[in-house]
């Protein structure tokens, strides 16, 4: 009688850790790195966007980095922060993975072998923080009470050691 | 249609997916995605814009101080300050993808791919009071209208004239 002579499946599935590296300090490329856009003559919106395996600190500090750099490169002293906000999604799916079945059954007169690879990447879509900051630029010295004004060279001396280029 | 072929599907998919992919241009609201105002007082509006799905926050920031500066010129002023601002987001799930194996019945070899992923939305708010002359220099969130629209004014992107 041809009942199922035989069933054998075979599930493998291999869970592969996130492979993601934190964002670098670099120009946006699709969701990721700087963007900024120029509203006034001297005001700026800045932001920058890290994937889900770049902490919060490290935004901001990259955030402020670029205010720095654009502050200077437009011929300005400091800047103030005129408002900024923090933009975290989490991640709604796991880590990503990949799941390899393999499974195999004869019977009934027929043969099958199925074999199903199936992805679930948490990659697809942008997750991560944002922290965006508006910031109007000045020359001169800072105001020593303002808290909300930063020297532009001093900001870009003390977080350059913290800057990770992309890899060339 | 359970014999739908999985070639005809993923063609499908795209379509759907393509046509939702254009973001909200600069436009009145009119109860869907664009900008609005409400006037509060006689130099005082709420401003709001709200771009659909694939309307990045940023834009969605710009086009509301464009909003704000090109309602300060229509009212005869020159400078707007923001006064308190606000951002939503908005996040609902989306499906995507196809199941090869419950679509082709034979069912032997191919790729299965559904997975759903967020979807964020922005809207902007601000409100703003309008001035006269110079903007204050001391504080940082007085805009110059002029300024902004010479800045933001290459970003803006409008609707397409539609065979109207």
């Amino acid at each position: 009688m041809t009942l199922m002579r035989q069933l054998c499946g075979l599930v493998i599935l291999v869970g592969l850790a996130a492979c993601t590296s934190p964002t670098p300090y670099r120009a946006a490329t699709g969701d990721t790195g700087y963007r900024d856009q120029q509203i006034e003559t001297n005001r700026f919106r800045v932001s920058f966007a890290g994937n889900s395996a770049t902490p919060l600190n490290r935004v901001q500090d990259y955030a402020l980095y670029r205010a720095a750099e654009l502050t200077v490169a437009n011929g300005y002293d400091y800047f103030k922060v005129a408002s900024r906000s923090t933009d975290t999604r989490g991640g709604a799916v796991g880590g990503p993975s990949i799941g390899v079945g393999v499974g195999g059954g004869t019977g009934g007169g027929g043969g099958g072998v199925g074999i199903g690879l199936s992805s679930i990447l948490g990659g697809g879509y942008p997750q991560g923080s944002t922290v965006s900051m508006d910031i109007v630029m000045f020359r001169g010295e800072k105001p020593a009470a303002d808290q909300s004004a930063y020297d532009a060279r001093q900001v870009l001396k003390r977080l350059a050691p913290t800057i990770e280029a992309p890899p060339a | 249609m359970s014999r739908l072929s999985p070639l005809l599907l993923v063609v499908l998919v795209s379509a759907w997916l393509a046509g939702c992919a254009t973001p909200t241009p600069y436009k009145p609201a009119a109860g869907g995605f664009g900008y609005s105002e409400q006037q509060l007082e006689n130099n005082r509006y709420r401003v709001s814009f709200s771009g659909n799905s694939v309307t990045r926050r940023g834009t969605v920031q710009d086009y509301l101080l464009y909003r704000a500066a090109e309602l300060t010129l229509e009212h005869h002023h020159d400078y707007f300050t923001i006064v308190n601002q606000d951002l939503e987001r908005s996040t609902s799930y989306q499906g995507t993808g196809y199941n090869n194996f419950g679509f082709w019945r034979p069912g032997w070899i191919g790729p299965s791919n559904y997975s759903a992923y967020p979807v964020d939305s922005y809207t902007a708010f601000a409100d703003i009071v309008m001035g006269d002359g110079e903007k204050p220099a001391g504080n940082v969130n007085s805009f110059n209208a002029r300024d902004v629209i010479h800045w933001l004014g290459p970003t803006i992107e409008r609707p397409k004239e539609s065979s109207s």
